[in-house]
C-alpha cells in the first residue's frame, strides 16, 4: 500500500502553513508529504524526492514560485513534474471563472479547505 | 420622466469684515451671472466656519480676506484649510501684500486677488480655475493615495491569508478526529469556518476596491442585470417582512460590465435590507431619460435612512454605519458606476424614513 501513496513535494516559507498541509494531506489524503520551507532548496528536495507533484507557494523570500517553476522547467529530470501554486493574493472567486488556471498555471488560493486541496491534486494527477 | 438633477449654482463664501469689501465681491458676482452664483457673507473667522459646518450643501469656494477681527495674515488661511480641506480657497490680500498672496498659495491657497485690482472678469475666471484646480488635485491625491494602498493590501491580503489558511486546515484536521455528529462540535467548527469565510471577505473587499479590475464591456439590457442582482440577494433574506416593487420601463440596451454593475446593484439592495430591520418596503425603478441619453436605476428603502453629515461621506472608503463590515461596499460600487462606467449617483436620504439611490448610466 504504502509504495502506492503519491509523493507531494510542498515549497513554502510558511512553516506552520506548510507542516498543516502535510499533516491533512498525509492523514486525510494519504499521500506522502515532504516540506521545503526554503525557496533556494527547492530544487534539490526536488531532485532528492522526486515527487509526483509539487504545490509552491508563489510569495516567498529569496526565490518567489514563479521564478522557482522556471528553474523546474530548465532541469530535464523536474520538467514534467506537475506544479500547483499556492496564492495569497489572488482570490478564489477570480480562479473558479478559470477553473483554477491563470496563464497556463494551476492555482490555489489561500485559505483553501482540505477537501478543495485533495481534489485539486487528484484532478492534476490523473491528468498527467 | 427626467430625474436630471437640478443644475447647482457655485456657491460662494465671502469671508471680509469690511463691509463695502463684501458688497463689491457680491455685485460683481451678481453682474457677472445672476443665475451662476450664490453667495453668502460673513465678516469673522468664526462665523466662516460656522457656515461651512452647518450648510447642508457644501461650498464650492471660499473667497478669504486674511485679515479678520478675530484671526490675521496666514493663520486665517491654515485654521480653514486645516478643517475644510476640501474647499479651494482663494485668499484676498492689501494691495500692497501681494507676497503675503503667493506665500498664501504655498500654504495651500488655490489663488490670490489683490484689493482694488481685480474685475469682474479675473474674478469669475479666478474662481472657476479654483474650483478646477481644488477639484485636479484632491483627484491625484486620490490616486496617490490608491496606489500605497493597492500594494499595501497586496501585501496584507498575503500575511492574512496565509494564517487563516492554517486555522482552516487544523479545523479540517479536527473535523477528521471528532464526533462530527456531536451537535456541539459542529455548531463550534461550523461558527470557526463561518468566520474564516467573513475574514476572507473583507480581505477581498479591500483587494477589489484597491485594485478596481478594468470593466469587460458587453451590450445588455440593464432591466435583466437588476432583476439578477435582486434575484440573487433576495434568499438572504427570506424570513424578513419585505414588499418588493419593481417597475421596469422598457429601456434601450445599454454597454456595461454585466459583472460589476450587477454587483453595485446587490450591494445597494443588501444595504436597504439590512436598513429595513426585517420589516419594509424595497422599490426598484429603471427608466430612461431622452434629454441627456441616460439609464437611471433607483433603489428606493423604507429603512433607517442616514444622517445629513453622513450622506457625503457615504462612499468614501472605510466609512461605514453598519456593526458589520469595514465601508469598501459602496465605495468600490461609486468607482465602478463613477470611473468604469463614466456614470454618476446621487443619495437621498432621510432618518427613520429611508433612503433612495438615483444611479445614472449615461448611454
Amino acid at each position: 500500500m504504502a509504495e502506492n501513496r503519491k509523493k507531494i513535494l510542498i515549497v513554502d516559507d510558511d512553516e506552520t502553513f506548510s507542516q498543516m498541509v502535510k499533516m491533512n494531506l498525509e492523514e486525510i489524503g494519504g499521500f506522502e508529504v515532504r516540506v521545503e520551507n526554503n525557496s533556494l532548496q527547492a530544487l534539490s528536495s526536488a531532485r532528492a524526492m522526486q515527487p509526483d507533484l509539487i504545490l509552491l507557494d508563489m510569495m516567498m523570500p529569496d526565490m518567489d514560485g514563479g521564478e522557482v517553476a522556471r528553474m523546474l522547467l530548465m532541469d530535464p529530470r523536474l520538467r514534467r513534474i506537475p506544479v500547483i501554486f499556492l496564492t495569497g493574493i489572488v482570490q478564489e472567486e477570480e480562479l473558479a471563472s478559470s477553473g483554477g488556471m491563470m496563464g497556463g498555471r494551476h492555482f490555489i488560493a489561500k485559505p483553501v479547505s482540505t477537501q478543495k486541496l485533495i481534489d485539486d491534486i487528484n484532478r492534476v494527477l490523473d491528468r498527467v | 420622466m427626467n430625474n436630471t438633477p437640478e443644475k447647482r449654482f457655485i456657491k460662494v463664501l465671502i469671508v471680509e469684515d469690511e463691509p463695502t469689501s463684501r458688497k463689491l465681491v457680491d455685485n460683481m458676482l451678481k453682474a457677472a451671472s445672476e443665475n451662476t452664483y450664490a453667495t453668502k457673507d460673513v465678516g469673522t473667522l468664526k462665523e466662516a466656519r460656522e457656515m461651512m459646518s452647518s450648510d447642508k450643501v457644501p461650498y464650492d469656494v471660499v473667497l478669504l480676506d486674511l485679515n479678520l477681527p478675530d484671526s490675521t495674515g496666514l493663520d486665517t488661511l491654515t485654521a480653514m484649510d486645516k478643517e475644510f480641506s476640501w474647499a479651494p480657497i482663494v485668499v484676498i490680500t492689501g494691495a500692497y501684500e501681494e507676497e503675503l498672496g503667493l506665500e498664501a498659495v504655498s500654504k495651500g491657497a488655490q489663488d490670490y486677488l489683490i484689493k482694488g485690482k481685480y474685475d469682474i472678469g479675473m474674478l469669475t475666471k479666478t474662481i472657476l480655475y479654483a474650483i478646477d484646480r481644488k477639484k485636479l488635485q484632491t483627484r491625484l491625491l486620490q490616486s496617490e493615495k490608491m496606489a500605497g494602498i493597492g500594494t499595501m493590501a497586496a501585501s496584507i491580503a498575503h500575511e492574512l491569508r496565509t494564517p487563516l489558511g492554517v486555522i482552516e486546515l487544523a479545523v479540517d484536521n479536527l473535523t477528521h478526529y471528532l464526533k462530527p455528529e456531536d451537535e456541539k462540535v459542529k455548531v463550534l467548527i461550523s461558527n470557526i469556518l463561518k468566520k474564516i469565510r467573513e475574514t476572507e471577505k473583507t480581505i477581498n473587499d479591500i483587494l477589489s476596491y484597491s485594485r478596481l479590475s478594468k470593466p469587460v464591456f458587453t451590450k445588455a439590457d440593464i432591466n435583466d442585470v437588476v432583476k439578477c442582482a435582486l434575484n440573487d440577494v433576495r434568499g438572504l433574506f427570506l424570513d424578513y417582512d419585505i414588499k418588493i416593487t419593481e417597475e421596469y420601463e422598457n429601456v434601450p440596451n445599454i454597454k456595461i460590465d454585466e459583472v460589476q454593475m450587477a454587483g453595485v446593484f446587490q450591494n445597494i439592495i443588501k444595504n436597504a435590507y439590512e436598513s429595513m430591520d426585517r420589516i419594509g418596503h424595497l422599490e426598484i425603478k429603471t427608466s430612461f431619460s431622452e434629454g441627456d441619453g441616460s439609464i437611471y436605476v433607483r433603489i428606493s428603502d423604507t429603512g433607517c435612512g442616514v444622517a445629513k453629515q453622513n450622506i457625503e461621506k457615504m462612499d468614501k472608503p472605510f466609512f461605514t454605519t453598519k456593526a458589520k463590515g469595514i465601508g469598501l461596499g459602496l465605495a468600490l460600487s461609486s468607482r465602478i458606476i463613477k470611473e468604469n462606467h463614466k456614470g454618476d449617483f446621487e443619495i437621498v436620504s432621510d432618518v427613520d424614513k429611508g433612503t433612495t439611490f438615483i444611479i445614472k448610466l449615461p448611454l
